[in-house]
C-alpha cells in the first residue's frame, strides 16, 4: 500500500468512527437536535414519547407497589380489559377476554346485588363509586375487594368509558375483624369484672354490716352469761356470806361456808367453761385435730350432740392462724347443722389433697337447702354464716363447695393452702 | 493556541480551546453547558477559553464545522479537532478526549 491509500484508510476510519459516534448518540438520550444542511430540528417529539413511557412505567411500579389492578370499561363496545393484578384479585383467568357476567360471578351472593346495580348504572351516570366487597376464587377461598371507579363522558355528554382501581384488602379486613373481636372481647371482660368488684363490695358491705351486728350479738350473750349466771353465783355468795352473821351455831355456820364453797366452785366453773369456749386450749395446744376433738366432747356434753371425726395428722396446717380459721369455720358450720338440719350427728372429716390443699368435710343427713340462696340472701341467718366463711376462705386463697339438695343433707367442703403463705 | 510551552509542568500548562455547539435552551444543551463548566473550574482552572454556539442562532458555523447534533463539544488542536457529542454527562469520556490523567 502507498501512503496515499493508507491516508485514505485512515481517513475513511475516522468518518466511520465519526458516523459510529452519531448513531450511537443518536440511540442515545443526550441529543436534542439535528443540524442537517438546511436546518435544525429539534428532538422534542422523541423526548415526548420517553416522558410518556417513563410516566407510565412509574404509573405501573406504583400500581405494583399499591397492588392496585385496574379494570377498564368501553361503555359503548361493553369490552373489558383488565390488568392482571386485578384478574388475581378477582380469581379471573389471566388471559382471554373477560365479560360482565364473570366479573359478577365471582361476587359473594350477599353483596352481588348492589354490584349488579352499579355495573347497570356506569352507562348512565359518570358519579364515582368506591365500596368493600367479597369476591369467591374458584378454589371456594373468601377474598375482600375494595374498589373505586368512575365514568368518564364523551364530547356529547355521553359516558365514553368508565376505569376502576380495585385492591385486595382481605388482610386488613382480617385484622380490622381481629381488632374488633378483641375489643369486644375486652369490653365483655371489662363488664365481667366490674360486675364481679360491684357484687364484691356489695357483699362486703353486707359482711361489714353483720359483723357488726354479731359483734352485739356476742356481747350481749356474753353478758347475759355474766348476768343471769356468773353474776347470780356471787351475788348468792355474798348473800350467803351475810347470812353466817344471823348464825349462832357453828354447825351452821359450817353449812353455810360449804354453801358459800359450792356457789364459789361454779362461779369459778362458769368463768373456765366461758374461757374455753372463747378459745379452748386444746386449739392451741393441740392444732387443728386437737380443738376438733375438744370440740366433740364439748359439743356431747353441752349439747348432746354428736360429732364423728375422721382426722389425718398429715393435714394439719403449718400455720396457727389457718389452724383457728378453719377451727371456727367447722364449728361454724356444725352449730348450722345442729340450728338448721335437724340432725343430732355430722360427720366431720379432715384429710390432705395431693395438690398441698387441706380439705375439710362437714356432712349431715338431715333437711338440706338450696345452694342457689347464697347468693340472693346473704344477710339472712342461716345463710349468713356460710357466706362469711366463704369471704374468710377467698381472702387466703381458698374456697367452700356445697352440695345440698332440700331433704338429702348437707355437704360442705373447705379447701385451703397447706399453709397461708402459699 | 496549543503546544506553547509554559513553566512548569507540561501537562498542567497546556490551553484548551472549546466551542460548545447547543440548541437554545433544550434539556441536553443545557445540561452540557453546566457540564463543562463544572470540569473546566474542576480540572482546568485558568487554562480554558469557551464559545457557546447556538445552532439555532448561528446555523452557519455548526455547518461549517460540520456539527450533525447538538450539543456536541468540540476541543480544538493543533493536529485535528476532536468532538464530543452528547450532554458531557459522562466526565470520564470528556477526561479521555482531553487526554487528562485518569483519575
Amino acid at each position: 500500500m502507498n501512503d496515499n491509500t493508507t491516508d485514505n484508510m485512515e481517513e475513511l476510519q475516522k468518518r466511520l468512527q465519526e458516523a459510529e459516534n452519531i448513531v450511537e448518540a443518536l440511540k442515545s438520550d443526550e441529543v436534542d437536535a439535528v443540524v442537517s444542511k438546511s436546518n435544525v430540528a429539534l428532538l422534542r417529539l422523541r423526548q415526548t414519547e420517553e416522558k410518556l413511557r417513563k410516566s407510565e412505567e412509574h404509573l405501573r411500579i406504583a400500581l405494583k407497589i399499591g397492588k392496585v389492578g385496574t379494570r377498564y370499561l368501553d361503555v359503548q363496545s361493553g369490552k373489558i380489559e383488565m390488568s392482571m393484578r386485578a384478574r388475581q384479585i378477582y380469581g379471573l383467568p389471566l388471559e382471554g377476554e373477560v365479560t360482565v357476567s364473570q366479573i359478577l360471578h365471582t361476587v359473594h351472593p350477599d353483596d352481588r346485588p348492589e354490584i349488579e346495580k352499579k355495573w347497570s348504572e356506569y352507562k348512565k351516570t359518570a358519579a364515582e363509586f368506591e365500596k368493600e366487597y367479597r369476591v369467591i376464587h374458584p378454589d371456594g377461598s373468601l377474598h375482600w375487594v375494595s374498589i373505586r371507579s368512575e365514568s368518564f363522558l364523551d364530547a356529547q355528554g355521553r359516558v365514553n368509558f368508565n376505569i376502576g382501581m380495585i385492591k385486595d384488602i382481605t388482610e386488613k379486613k382480617i385484622q380490622e375483624n381481629q381488632l374488633m373481636a378483641f375489643n369486644q372481647t375486652l369490653e365483655k371482660r371489662v363488664k365481667q369484672r366490674t360486675a364481679q368488684v360491684e357484687a364484691q363490695t356489695k357483699h362486703l358491705r353486707a359482711l361489714a354490716n353483720r359483723l357488726t351486728q354479731v359483734q352485739h350479738e356476742e356481747r350481749k350473750r356474753l353478758s347475759k352469761i355474766l348476768h343471769d349466771h356468773f353474776q347470780q353465783l356471787l351475788v348468792g355468795a355474798r348473800f350467803q356470806l351475810g347470812s353466817i352473821k344471823r348464825c349462832k351455831e357453828t354447825a351452821q355456820i359450817q353449812a353455810v361456808v360449804d354453801t358459800i364453797e359450792d356457789t364459789l366452785d361454779q362461779a369459778i366453773q362458769t368463768s373456765r367453761s366461758l374461757a374455753l369456749e372463747l378459745s379452748p386450749p386444746a386449739l392451741r395446744e393441740g392444732g387443728l385435730c386437737g380443738g376438733l376433738q375438744w370440740l366433740a366432747l364439748h359439743m356431747q356434753q353441752t349439747n348432746e350432740f354428736t360429732l364423728h371425726l375422721e382426722l389425718d395428722d398429715k393435714a394439719e396446717p403449718d400455720d396457727n392462724n389457718m389452724s383457728i380459721l378453719l377451727f371456727e369455720c367447722a364449728r361454724e358450720l356444725i352449730l348450722n347443722a345442729m340450728k338448721h338440719a335437724n340432725v343430732s350427728e355430722v360427720q366431720v372429716r379432715l384429710k390432705k389433697n395431693a395438690d398441698r390443699c387441706i380439705a375439710l368435710i362437714v356432712q349431715d343427713k338431715g333437711t338440706g337447702f338450696n345452694p342457689d340462696i347464697l347468693t340472693d340472701r346473704i344477710t339472712e341467718d342461716a345463710t349468713f354464716g356460710l357466706f362469711s366463711i366463704q369471704e374468710r376462705l377467698a381472702h387466703i386463697g381458698g374456697e367452700i363447695k356445697i352440695a345440698s339438695r332440700p331433704g338429702s343433707g348437707t355437704q360442705t367442703m373447705l379447701i385451703v393452702p397447706l399453709s397461708s403463705g402459699q | 493556541m496549543s503546544g506553547k510551552s509554559f513553566s512548569g509542568n507540561f501537562k498542567e500548562q497546556k490551553f484548551y480551546e472549546f466551542i460548545l455547539f447547543v440548541a437554545g435552551n433544550e434539556p441536553n444543551s443545557m445540561m452540557a453547558r453546566k457540564n463543562l463548566k463544572e470540569l473546566c473550574e474542576q480540572e482546568l482552572k485558568g487554562r480554558f477559553n469557551i464559545t457557546i454556539v447556538d445552532v439555532m442562532e448561528d446555523f452557519d458555523s455548526a455547518a461549517a464545522h460540520n456539527i450533525l447534533l447538538t450539543p456536541t463539544l468540540l476541543i480544538q488542536n493543533a493536529i485535528s479537532d476532536i468532538m464530543v457529542i452528547g450532554n458531557l454527562n459522562n466526565r470520564e469520556k470528556i477526561r479521555a478526549a482531553l487526554q487528562l490523567p485518569l483519575e
